[in-house]
């Protein structure tokens, strides 16, 4: 490289003005292709909602424009008549039971294996990591059958555990990680005042890692939102199904409707949306460090 | 170490996480190696075969099938999401303004469930109703305007087209992280050298970048094996089991298990399924270990 920067230096000079409207040239080009990959990747979901907000036959006659009537009935009629209002329910008591369960199992054990120096500290840290690698298929049918053995099946705890059991290796390594960043006189010094672990834990440790535990609640309830397979196998009962299997279950009485079909995948889409758009400034390095870490 | 009071608690704090982890995860992965050597359906009495299911899905055209979705679909997403994802990262990188808009516009579709996306892409690729054909027509490339989603054919690279546009903008951030940890001071070293900015780019940014490709490609490959949503909900709508022709290993699994109660034969699948995606595991650290001397 240096070979031929050496040669161009003395050119270089000469070569500036071309270069300032080459480099605004280029630049509008990566402003245009940025803008063309923006709109592929949204303009589906708009199109999404613009629709489940038209008549019938206004969404026959034109697809692409913007609705002329804002039909509100259709998410009136997906929700009450197709059982939206209950599948909702069922993906917000998934999304708060799980969460919740993982956050304070979670903390506890990434608390213990950052703060406290003991024999096995390290392996135990990998022996969680290494079930990143597993794919969840390869556990379905053991769990399958432990789960109906133990008489879980069908039942909303059943599938918590399961998601508690699947978000372990990326939950506890972060969580440690989280408590890593802590200086150690914080605790030492509450010791010497004679709080109690339980204490130090719950008072004095875990509030100081509140932002990086709330991008992560963040970032299971999306993933247990959208899950798929494990609520198909576990709590596919009529009246626990979550979002996306009363969708993928259902939908198909109501497919001749488009624009209500499509209200009812507009129900199941928003609030992930929102709550990406809101946090998206974090969730992107958050995301990126589970991606990461693999 | 410790005083034996605290170690108590250490322990006390990590068992909660430690059984829940152990008994669904980690005794659910040994046991179903255990089950992939016999013959059950899930009730009665259970037989021991020993390696027969692995014989059987090796002798199974329909293994082979899966397999080869799997290695197409994988090679496709690696590809793609490589070229895709580190050009687009450049391009936001590059620009001065509404880059956390570019980013979070482009990130979006990883956000949205496999369910609804497969949902909302099948319609719009119904030779009837759909908006794909009229499109194509009025580009004038009605010739390409097939019956999506009968002609296998043309609906696997569908589906592989979708999932690409998907995950790509993964790749995308992990080039765009890796992109704002590249020193300013080596990059306009180079210009004052008189590099022009491809060459910047090529000579210097991108050189700088080969651990995170190639953590981006391992990625994507253990991706390829367990891809399992997008080829089973386009082929199973309406509460099925999925096309035959579009299954992956992992929807072949779950047709074996739970359509045709062969629970043997779909844990032998799982096992296969693990050593696969384990092989890339096991070259990925190693790589990464590399990289890290």
């Amino acid at each position: 490289m240096s070979l031929q920067t050496a040669r161009s230096m003395p050119v270089a000079r000469s070569r500036k003005r071309i270069s300032r409207a080459a480099r605004l040239t280029s630049s509008g080009l990566a402003y245009a292709v940025l803008i063309a990959l923006s709109f592929l990747a949204i303009a589906p979901i708009v199109w999404m909602l613009m629709s489940s907000l038209k008549g019938y036959s206004e969404f026959k006659l034109n697809p692409w424009l913007w609705p002329r009537e804002w039909q509100w009935g259709n998410y009136t009629r997906v929700w009450k008549n197709a059982d939206f209002g209950l599948y909702f329910t069922n993906s917000l008591i998934m999304v708060t039971g799980s969460v919740s369960l993982m956050v304070i199992v979670g903390s506890m054990a990434g608390y213990a294996l950052a703060r406290y120096q003991f024999k096995g500290r390290e392996s135990l840290l990998y022996y969680f990591i290494a079930g990143q690698i597993v794919p969840g298929q390869v556990v379905l049918v053991p769990l399958f059958i432990l789960i109906r053995f133990l008489g879980m099946l069908n039942t909303r705890h059943g599938l918590m555990l399961v998601y508690l059991a699947a978000a372990m290796p990326f939950v506890v390594f972060m969580m440690q990680g989280f408590f890593r960043s802590i200086p150690k006189e914080l605790e030492e010094a509450a010791r010497i005042d004679g709080a109690s672990e339980l204490r130090i834990f719950w008072q004095i440790m875990l509030p100081l890692v509140r932002p990086g535990i709330g991008t992560l609640a963040i970032f299971q309830g999306m993933w247990i939102w959208n899950e798929f397979l494990f609520a198909l196998l576990f709590a596919n009962k009529p009246e626990l199904r979550t979002l996306p299997i009363g969708i993928f279950s259902v939908i198909g009485q109501y497919f001749t409707d488009y624009p209500v079909y499509f209200a009812g995948l507009s129900v199941a889409t928003l609030p992930v949306v929102v709550l990406y758009v809101l946090s998206s400034k974090y969730l992107v390095r958050g995301g990126l460090a589970g991606a990461v870490k693999g | 170490m410790l005083s034996r009071k605290l170690r108590r608690w250490a322990w006390a704090f990590l068992t909660p996480a430690l059984v829940v982890y152990t008994v669904f995860w980690v005794l659910a992965l040994v046991a179903g190696l255990g089950l992939g050597t016999t013959k059950w359906t899930g009730y009665g009495p259970i037989t021991f075969v020993g390696l027969d299911n692995i014989k059987n899905i090796l002798r199974d055209v329909h293994f082979w099938q899966s397999l080869g979705r799997n290695v197409r679909y994988g090679a496709l997403n690696t590809i793609f999401g490589l070229t895709m994802g580190l050009g687009t990262a450049l391009l936001i990188d590059r620009v001065q303004r509404l880059r956390l808009l570019f980013r979070t516009a482009i990130y979006l579709p990883v956000v949205l469930s496999w369910v609804i996306v497969m949902f909302l892409f099948r319609w719009l690729f119904n030779p009837t109703f759909g908006l794909l054909n009229p499109l194509l027509r009025a580009l004038g490339l009605g010739a390409l305007a097939v019956n999506w989603l009968i002609d296998m054919r043309s609906l696997f690279y569908l589906v592989c087209a979708i999932a690409i546009w998907k995950s790509y903008p993964v790749s995308t951030i992990t080039f765009y992280a890796a992109l704002q940890n590249v020193s300013k001071e080596l990059k306009e070293a180079a210009y004052i050298d008189g590099a022009d900015e491809l060459r910047c780019t090529w000579y210097v940014v991108l050189p700088m970048l080969k651990p995170v490709a190639a953590v981006v490609i391992s990625l994507s490959l253990m991706d390829a094996f367990r891809v399992f949503e997008p080829f089973f909900v386009l082929g199973g709508a309406g509460g099925g089991l999925g096309n035959l022709d579009l299954d992956v290993i992992a929807a072949l699994l779950y047709r074996r298990a739970f359509g045709q109660f062969m629970l043997g034969n779909a844990s032998a699948l799982g096992f296969i399924l693990f050593i696969l995606t384990m092989t890339v595991s096991i070259v990925y650290l190693r790589t990464l270990g590399r990289s890290e001397d």
